[in-house]
């Protein structure tokens, strides 16, 4: 473990805090509770009762359902032992106010998925706080945070709630997180710790309890010997105690003297005071001494005392016997395997206090989501409404553009048949349109000249006026007003018809080109077009007019057969049949 | 309880087991199961008469095809036998009127 953070409830290692930041994001998976109250329904045969379960027109579970899972997930405290159930935390503390506010959520949804009817007050005040990140704050809120007006504020938080898609959404979210069988993923692993850490616990304590036992009676035995000293008799105790020891070793080592068998006897005066004349007055004396230790009243504390100390030394002997027998080697492992197990112990209870939070929170917001997949909905359904309307506007005005470029096309098309018909033809006595070799002359002058092209439609579309005296209407004019200087126009409309039309006049009038002429022309490529294209137009004019007329002699011959050629004025009839079929294009 | 709604009443334990067996199985998720127990409820309560069931099963075939294609096919071949059944039995009964008359 490194570098721990302090929470304001517990400590948490980094790595912890990690993987609980990872625990908190994953979603919380249901139960199988509905399922299962659904399936027994079914069993009892009902039926449609299970489907409206699953439909979620009838709520599975009822308050007593909805109060033991919270308990059961949000309280550390024991369980009650007649109920089973976890009893409730402690008011005031944050896990007593955290179960105390999800409950009453818990409960409100609970009433409102299965009675209907109006939305209770503390969901209304859940999602009117809510409405506040939403598009919806402006029409709740003032700019400072102030709610503009408390009941418009509840009526439109109670319209959202009412609302059958919010209404399915608050079932599910309330079937998911409030299914009775749900338990929190560290509830089990912190049980699990408890009883881990418990027996190893009382493992590494028994090397511990002995070592204080043996102190306990060491002190006693000290106590002991201690009083004995402070005995008024203990000096005379001594003093015998003293008799007796000496006079044992003197016996002991005069014995041992006359068993060695050395040749020489040893002699009773070297070992024994004068007192003693033989041996069987030392064994009397020893005999008397012993007695009187054991048994002279005035020694009885003492003798107590030292009955005390034996019993002592006895249960010493036991215990060192008992301590032996635990490998301090196990005891080491043991208490260390006791620290890893209580420090995990701790990560754990941190983490199920993590996970506590969180379900709190997400009971909590179940008003919240609800109304906020409801919006999301409706939103999207507007945002879909406004693509398609974008999009049927985005076909009309390409449609409309289409059209108008084919209108304006068909505008442009006129008014260049009108100029070409204007620019180098003329009216003859009765009204003919006939070549005009001198305006064509005059025009294709302007295009001999360099950049003619430009210098040819510029003095043809000078001005409105000018465009409206060739006998085009204001609009026509404003056309190739607007088109005069587009480079396109310039080289086909004006290039490949207009100019070319211009020399095939001329050329019809009887015009001759010089080769300086040509030469000139010729040098530019929308020149060489203009006189390829002109004779083309010249030669093709020609060749209509020649078709048509052959077949006007044989129209005419029928008139002549039929005597009525003279009556209709054939040549007014030619000249109609001219026009119409475009000979003087 | 009328014919009408004890034949709703067995074919509702019906449905309900093919939705709860779907569910546990976990052929459809839980919104789906929501959404299918919704028609079904949505579209019993539009019955007023034994002559629509046949309608309405007949939609909820095409509507959720795998999941009740067996029983709704199994339901209205039975319903078929039974009819015939009926017919043959009428058709005797009136064969035997006619012969003591």
């Amino acid at each position: 473990m490194t570098d721990p953070t302090v929470t304001s409830e517990v400590t948490i290692s980094q790595e912890n805090l990690t993987k609980m930041a990872l625990e908190l994001v994953k979603p919380t998976q249901g139960g199988t509770g509905l399922e299962e109250r659904a399936v027994a329904a079914w069993r009892a045969g009902q039926g449609e009762k299970s489907l409206q379960m699953i439909a979620g027109e009838v709520c599975p579970w009822g308050p007593d359902d909805v109060i033991g899972v919270v308990r059961e997930n949000l309280s550390s405290e024991d369980r009650d032992p007649r109920t089973g159930q976890k009893k409730e935390p402690k008011a005031g503390t944050p896990e007593g106010n955290r179960c105390s506010e999800t409950e009453q959520i818990a409960l409100a949804c609970q009433e409102y998925l299965e009675k209907g009817g109006e939305p209770p007050n503390v969901l209304v005040d859940s999602v009117i706080a809510y409405l506040a990140n939403t598009p919806l704050r402006d029409a709740i809120y003032n700019s400072d945070g102030t709610i503009k007006d408390q009941s418009e504020a509840e009526a439109i938080a109670r319209a959202l709630l009412r609302e059958q898609k919010t209404r399915q959404k608050m079932y599910q979210f309330f079937i998911d997180r409030l299914d009775p069988t749900k338990r929190l993923p560290h509830e089990q692993r912190v049980q699990d710790l408890r009883k881990e850490v418990n027996r190893l616990r009382a493992q590494v304590n028994l090397g511990v309890a002995i070592d204080r036992q043996i102190d306990k009676i060491l002190t006693e035995i000290r106590t002991s010997e201690l009083e004995i000293r402070s005995d008024k008799n203990f000096a005379s105790y001594q003093q015998k105690l003293n008799e007796l020891m000496s006079l044992k070793k003197a016996y002991e080592s005069f014995t041992a003297a006359h068993v060695s068998g050395s040749q020489q006897k040893p002699s009773f005066r070297d070992y024994f005071p004068n007192k003693f004349t033989n041996i069987a007055e030392v064994h009397q004396q020893i005999a008397s001494l012993e007695q009187s230790l054991k048994n002279d009243p005035e020694f009885s504390n003492i003798n107590e005392l030292l009955s005390r100390i034996d019993t002592h030394q006895k249960q010493l002997q036991s215990l060192h016997a008992k301590k032996s027998t635990i490998d301090s080697e196990e005891q080491k492992r043991l208490t260390e395997e006791l620290k890893a197990k209580e420090a995990e112990l701790q990560d754990a209870e941190a983490l199920l206090r993590a996970e506590r939070i969180k379900y709190a929170s997400e009971i909590i917001a179940i008003p919240k989501e609800a109304v906020k997949a409801y919006l999301n909905e409706a939103l999207a359904d507007v945002a879909a409404s406004y693509k398609e309307q974008a999009r049927k506007d985005a076909q009309e005005k390409a449609k409309q553009e289409e059209q108008k470029k084919q209108e304006e096309a068909r505008m442009l098309g006129q008014a260049v048949e009108k100029l070409a018909y204007a620019l180098s033809t003329k009216k003859d006595r009765k009204g003919v349109h006939i070549p005009n070799r001198k305006m064509a002359k005059i025009w294709l002058d302007l295009l001999h000249q360099p950049g003619g092209l430009e210098k040819f439609i510029g003095e043809v579309a000078k001005d409105e006026q000018t465009l409206i005296g060739f006998g085009l209407t204001q609009q026509e004019a404003q056309l190739i007003l607007s088109k005069k200087t587009d480079p396109e126009f310039i080289n086909k409309i004006v290039g490949e018809n207009l100019a070319p039309s211009v020399l095939a006049d001329y050329l019809r009038a009887g015009g001759r080109l010089s080769e300086k002429e040509v030469d000139s022309i010729a040098r530019s490529q929308w020149g060489r077009t203009l006189i390829e294209k002109g004779l083309q137009m010249a030669q093709e004019r020609k060749r209509v007019g020649k078709d048509l007329m052959g077949r006007l002699d044989e129209l005419r011959a029928n008139f002549k057969s039929a005597d009525l050629l003279v009556g209709l004025g054939g040549i007014g009839i030619l000249l109609i049949l001219l026009l119409k079929l475009g000979v003087f294009k | 309880m009328n014919d009408l709604q004890s034949l709703l009443n067995e074919l509702m334990n019906n449905l309900a087991k093919i939705v709860l067996d779907s569910r546990l199985n976990d052929d459809i998720d839980r919104e789906e199961a929501q959404e299918i127990a919704q028609f079904i409820l949505e579209e019993k309560r539009k019955i007023s008469s034994a002559g629509q069931i046949d309608g309405f099963l007949n939609k909820l075939k095409e509507k959720y095809y795998f999941i009740f294609r067996d029983f709704v096919d199994n339901y209205l071949k039975q319903k078929e036998a039974q009819t015939k059944d009926q017919q043959t039995i009428e058709k005797v009964k009136q064969q035997l009127l006619n012969l003591v008359n």
